[in-house]
């Protein structure tokens, strides 16, 4: 059983026990200890259950590869799921829950379909949509979403606090092991800016495990004085920060766990870094791969290295009898540690055919028996590991000898981790020598120059002896110096070694044994967490799944939450053999980021509550609020729809604003329409161009409507235009077109018409914009006093600068509902104290503030259109019979060839029309958008023909009835004509008759008072 | 000289509210427009600024806009008499000069952390290498748009819309009020 030994253990504090709760069990660990470390300390071998055969499942590996021991972390809102035990450092009370298992860890009723797995093979999954159809909806779908799947998502908001932070350096170091530091310190001493991230709370990689030196001292010495040498040059160094994603350009994602493991701590749990790297060196590192064997999913078996970290790292033995099976020499170190450790190493079973080296040597000194050309027949036991069979390497598995034992170190050798360096385009060579795929330094991802962005350094590099490493990195180092043009410093590189004179190279041993059987191959696992063994990747190449991307689909290979850290070299070994390929042809899946699983909330950063989505606020929002706004969104501004008083609802606010305003006077904020200034000698040309009407023409103090058009004739925006002087417009926009217009125009500006000596400008927020409306507006601005306002000296669509009261502004005698109107544009900061003014001077006259609904009903029972209800970027000025805005002497505007194409010019398109409705009892509208059809009549296919639609429709107070404006088919040459509408508010056609789109005051009498 | 009103008990940068008493005029004309330019620069008294950088007179600030544009930001009470001044300049080489005072409020974040509190927020490389003293950027801060410059270290005035100023007030305080990353400390 895994225990903790009674000394050793670099990075725990004995004198520090921590306690904590697993699946409800009070246990306890060391300050240091992560919580695999803790758990294997308390003999916890079986940890989860796998995906689809819930398997038990223990811990494999000691970084963030372990496929297994994801556990649900936390209580409460902060209980996150699949949360890595390798990578979570263990604190006080933390309580954590095994995953995927019911109704317990130990029995757990979903493992009978381990007993069934013959018949879930790979891709039965898409096997069960195909038939019987009927059997997915009602059998596998149902059966499949109870089984499947990890941890629980979250149910409760996340309290954390998240943030982002953008830094740039000349230099990214991934990884802050030898090859990492040892780059860094070369790039710092010859002044780059560095920043080296570390995944792990401590420095300095597997050097410690490992047993290396450097300079003849522990390699933990030159790792502190490193450290500290950097932090004193000034370079940026993160613990706990795991790098993501390698983009383009340098752009390197990374996540800092500030306070995953202290939670509650004020401040951010964790920091999405967002780094631009002019430089990025690749030093993270190689991950161990297993061998595969049958049974080499049971509890109990790990990888040989985490055997030796949990040792060396936490005083922590994996079992009291560990047998070693290995294709390579490292694993034998884990073996000596093991005994010096006075752990019991019963056999290394060595897949070569030769074991004579140094370490085989002082293997055999510590009277560690070592089997050459051996492997495993089976790992053997059902909840854990009993004891393994021994078998010639070659052959089918014939049993030579039983070797108990109650743990299994694996180890068939080594995959740099080439993640980052893949990520952003760089390519991979097969080396067959040392068994792996390492980056090719003449295909790295290229930067922006066309040279490399990245560079790959020691382990990462497929570097993977010790004595290398250091001259290794600064290669690295001193080529990324060099492709920066800065001269590298000169520095004596660090001596590592080993302790021992050579290692003899790792050999392929694929399967083991080598010629397993069609039984052993459905025994032998490949991806621990997606339950895909050898059999399913045969099965797959069998079925034509010959692509490795395919086969990986197929079988899920490489697609659970480790993203195959461990499986995927052994699985395309494995459909290689199958396909009679080799390994490079067969190659890698594509590897993509991010690394390692990230929080949602990491990537939102700031992005939470209240910071979740700026909200635009005119000058005289505040107000609003305190006045009853019952808020609408447009666009990215808050408007409100009406105000809300005592005992109101929505309904009566709008009756009540539309008549107030027509029998007296009604305020609107108008400031969030666009305000774009079009200047310069030839602004005059740009406006004709941009307007389907003449604009060059409009007098200095005039207003005119104008509509503008895309290429292909659509109306997309309307708006009242200012002539300010000979060479300087102003545009009004509606509200949600006032970027997207600005941002239109530049580009006509500087794509097309570079040459024209015009420019645009967004002048929105500089103004706050007041609409004064109805029969009383000009006798209540006339109170405040300032300029004349009178209908002789200030008529209908003209423009004055002056004053209302002490405010200087600019007036615009403009009307968008049918009244006496006068718009006011005072300087953003004056709107708040103008509105208020006019306010307190219109309480004599009734006048009330209205909202944007007050203001729709108003323009509809004017016939108005209203961008975005009668257009749909599908309908033209004609088709709302704004004929009367085309200009038919221009040579040429946006639009102008699209609008005589035939399509656009048939009589018989959706035109807007008014529709006379009945009075219904609820005083309510029709509702939006539907469909207006002849009764009894039919089209082609025999269907209703429907022959037009409503566009708008409100109850109109004014007139006591609703109204509707809608489109339909030759509509203008219908007028009244009776059509139906179905009204599935009302359960019946209701019949509309087709009526002038205009209801109230069409002669104009009232706006041009 | 703006009076700062605190806003928030900050622990990693003080964020304060400039007071809305500064003039701002944009300029529209080729800056490279070699006439046109030395009309501006005369009649501004100081030199105009080269890309990402503003220069000063003492009392009116110019900054690098875009290649056909220059913010002038002064003492309110000298708008209206700058605004003339440029108007006698004439249209011919001038596009337009605008008061656009009213259209952006401006925050200072000062403080040894203020680097690391704007760097959560904008992209800018923000290393005093990059950004100093007379430095202008246009960048984002959050998801919306913004202006930041270094009137003297190691002060970040963030300017952006009146309609967000809201959001980046928050935004600023937020990151203000949890620890410095401690990344651009010391420049």
């Amino acid at each position: 059983m895994s225990r903790r030994l009674s000394d050793g253990g670099r990075l725990i504090d004995r004198n520090k026990p921590i306690r904590f709760t697993f699946d409800g069990k009070r246990l306890s660990g060391f300050q240091g200890d992560t919580l695999a470390s803790a758990l294997l300390a308390n003999g916890e071998t079986v940890v989860g259950r796998s995906f689809k055969f819930h398997r038990p499942r223990g811990i494999v590996a000691s970084g963030p590869e372990e496929p297994n021991a994801l556990v649900g972390l936390g209580q409460g809102p902060r209980r996150e799921p699949n949360q890595v035990a390798t990578m979570s450092e263990l604190f006080d009370g933390l309580v954590a829950e095994s995953q995927n298992r019911w109704p317990s860890l130990k029995f757990d009723a979903g493992a009978l379909s381990d007993r069934f797995s013959r018949f879930l093979p790979a891709g039965f999954y898409y096997k069960t949509f195909i038939s019987p159809r009927i059997a997915w909806r009602v059998l596998f779908e149902p059966a499949i979403r109870r089984m499947a799947g990890l941890g629980k998502p979250p149910e409760l908001p996340d309290p954390d606090q998240y943030e982002h932070f953008h830094a740039h350096v000349d230099i990214l170091v991934v990884g802050g092991g030898i090859a990492g530091l040892a780059a860094a310190r070369l790039a710092a001493a010859s002044g780059a800016r560095v920043l080296v991230l570390e995944q792990k709370p401590v420095w300095g990689g597997r050097s410690a495990a490992d047993g290396v030196t450097i300079g003849g001292a522990p390699a933990t010495e030159w790792v502190r004085s490193t450290v500290n040498e950097l932090e004193a040059s000034g370079a940026a160094l993160r613990l706990r920060t795991t790098a993501l994603g390698a983009y383009s350009h340098g752009y390197v994602l990374a996540c800092e766990r500030l306070a995953d493991h202290k939670p509650g701590e004020s401040g951010a749990r964790q920091r999405l870094w967002r780094i631009r790297a002019s430089k990025v060196i690749v030093a993270a590192g190689a991950i161990e791969r297993p061998l595969v064997c049958p049974g080499n999913d049971l509890p109990g078996v790990m990888l040989a290295s985490a055997v030796r970290d949990y040792l060396s790292e936490f005083g922590v033995s994996a079992g009291d009898r560990i047998a070693i099976v290995a294709n390579n020499d490292d694993a034998y170190r884990t073996g000596l540690a093991l005994a010096d450790s006075g752990v019991d190493v019963p056999a290394i079973l060595d897949t070569r055919p030769s074991a004579a080296g140094e370490l085989q040597a002082l293997a055999r000194e510590k009277g560690i028996r070592v089997l050459e050309s051996s492997g495993v027949a089976e790992i053997l036991g059902a909840r854990r590991v009993r004891g393994i069979a021994v078998c010639p390497i070659d052959g089918r598995g014939a049993k030579s000898e039983r070797i108990s034992c109650d743990a299994v170190a694996l180890s068939g050798g080594w995959s740099p981790a080439v993640h980052l360096w893949s990520h952003a385009g760089g390519k991979l060579l097969w080396d067959e020598r040392s068994v792996l795929f390492r980056p090719d330094t003449n295909r790295p991802p290229p930067g922006d120059d066309g040279k490399a962005m990245a560079y790959s350094a020691g382990a990462a590099n497929g570097v993977l002896l010790c004595r290398d490493i250091a001259s290794d990195a600064e290669k690295a180092a001193t080529a990324a110096l060099q492709d920066l043009g800065i001269e590298p410093a000169r520095m004596e590189c660090p001596r590592v070694e080993s302790g021992v004179g050579g290692e003899a190279a790792t050999e392929s041993a694929w399967l083991v044994p080598g010629s397993m059987t069609r039984a052993d191959r459905s025994r032998a696992w490949l991806d621990f967490q997606n339950d895909v063994k050898v059999s399913d990747i045969d099965l797959a190449a069998l079925e034509g799944y010959e692509s490795v991307e395919h086969a990986k689909r197929y079988t899920t290979l490489g697609m659970a939450t480790d993203q195959g850290k461990l499986s995927n070299v052994n699985g395309l070994a494995v459909l290689a053999a199958d396909l009679g390929a080799e390994i490079p042809e067969v190659g890698t899946t594509t590897f993509r980021p991010p690394y390692v699983p990230v929080a949602m909330g990491a990537i939102a950063g700031e992005a939470a509550g209240e910071l979740f989505k700026p909200v635009r606020k005119t000058p005289m929002h505040d107000w609003h609020e305190r006045n009853g706004a019952n808020w609408e969104p447009v666009g990215d501004w808050r408007r409100p729809y009406c105000y809300l008083r005592a005992g109101e609802g929505v309904k009566d606010a709008v009756n009540r604003e539309v008549l107030r305003t027509r029998r007296g006077a009604g305020l609107l904020d108008a400031s969030t329409l666009g305000k774009l200034l079009v200047a310069g000698p030839d602004a005059g040309r740009f406006m004709d161009m941009l307007y389907t009407s003449v604009m060059s023409s409009l007098p200095v103090g005039r207003c005119k409507y104008g509509l503008m058009c895309n290429e292909n004739g659509f109306l997309m925006d309307d708006g009242v235009v200012a002539r300010i002087d000979d060479t300087t417009f102003l545009c009004h926009t509606t509200t949600g077109g006032a970027d997207r217009i600005h941002a239109w125009m530049e580009e006509w500006l500087q794509t097309e018409w570079w040459d024209w000596r015009a420019h645009v400008y967004n002048l929105t927020e500089q103004y706050a914009q007041i609409g004064v409306a109805g029969p009383s507006a000009r006798s209540l601005l006339e109170k405040l006093g300032g300029m004349d306002l009178s209908a002789e000296s200030f008529p209908f669509m003209h423009w004055r600068d002056g004053n209302i009261g002490k405010f200087k502004v600019r007036a615009y005698r403009i009307s968008f509902s049918g009244e006496l109107s006068f718009e006011l544009a005072v300087r953003a900061g004056d709107g708040l104290e103008l509105w208020t003014a006019l306010i307190e001077a219109g309480e004599e006259f009734g006048a009330v503030a209205y909202g944007t609904e007050c203001l729709h009903v108003m323009r509809a029972e004017k016939g108005f259109i209203m961008i975005g209800d009668e257009t749909d970027g599908t309908v033209t000025p004609r088709d709302l019979g704004l004929n009367w805005a085309i200009s038919k002497t221009k040579g040429d505007f946006i639009g102008k060839r699209a609008l005589e194409r035939p399509y656009l010019t048939r009589s018989d398109r959706w035109r807007l029309v008014g529709l006379e409705l009945p009075r219904f009892k609820s005083k309510d509208a029709l509702e939006d958008g539907i469909y207006l059809f002849e009764k009894g009549a039919v089209n082609a296919h025999g269907h209703t023909k429907m022959i037009g639609r409503v566009t708008s429709t409100y109850y109109s107070p004014t007139l006591e009835r609703p109204i509707a404006l809608a489109l339909v088919e030759s509509g203008p040459e219908r007028l009244g004509e009776i059509v139906c509408v179905n009204s599935k508010d009302r359960g019946k056609d209701i019949a509309a008759k087709i009526v002038k789109p205009v209801f109230l005051d069409e002669e104009g009498r009232r706006q041009n008072a | 000289m703006p009076d700062p009103v605190s806003v928030g008990g900050a622990k990693a940068a003080h964020i304060s509210r400039a007071r809305e008493d500064c003039g701002m005029i944009a300029l529209r004309f080729d800056l490279l427009d070699e006439e046109a330019a030395g009309a501006v620069s005369k009649l501004l008294g100081a030199e105009l600024p080269e890309r990402g950088r503003f220069e000063s007179n003492g009392e009116a600030m110019i900054a690098w806009m875009a290649p056909d544009e220059l913010l002038v930001i002064l003492p309110f009470p000298d708008l209206e008499e700058c605004l003339a001044s440029i108007a006698k300049l004439g249209r011919e080489a001038l596009l337009s000069a605008t008061d656009v005072s009213d259209m952006r409020i401006v925050f200072e974040v000062s403080g040894p952390c203020s680097r690391d509190v704007v760097a959560k927020g904008s992209p800018l490389d923000l290393s005093s290498g990059a950004f100093g003293p007379g430095s202008f950027r246009r960048t984002r801060l959050g998801q919306v748009a913004a202006m930041a410059w270094m009137p003297e270290e190691p002060t970040i005035c963030i300017a952006c819309r009146r309609s967000e100023a809201d959001y980046v007030e928050k935004f600023l305080e937020v990151g203000a009020s949890s620890a410095a990353p401690g990344f651009y400390v010391g420049g």
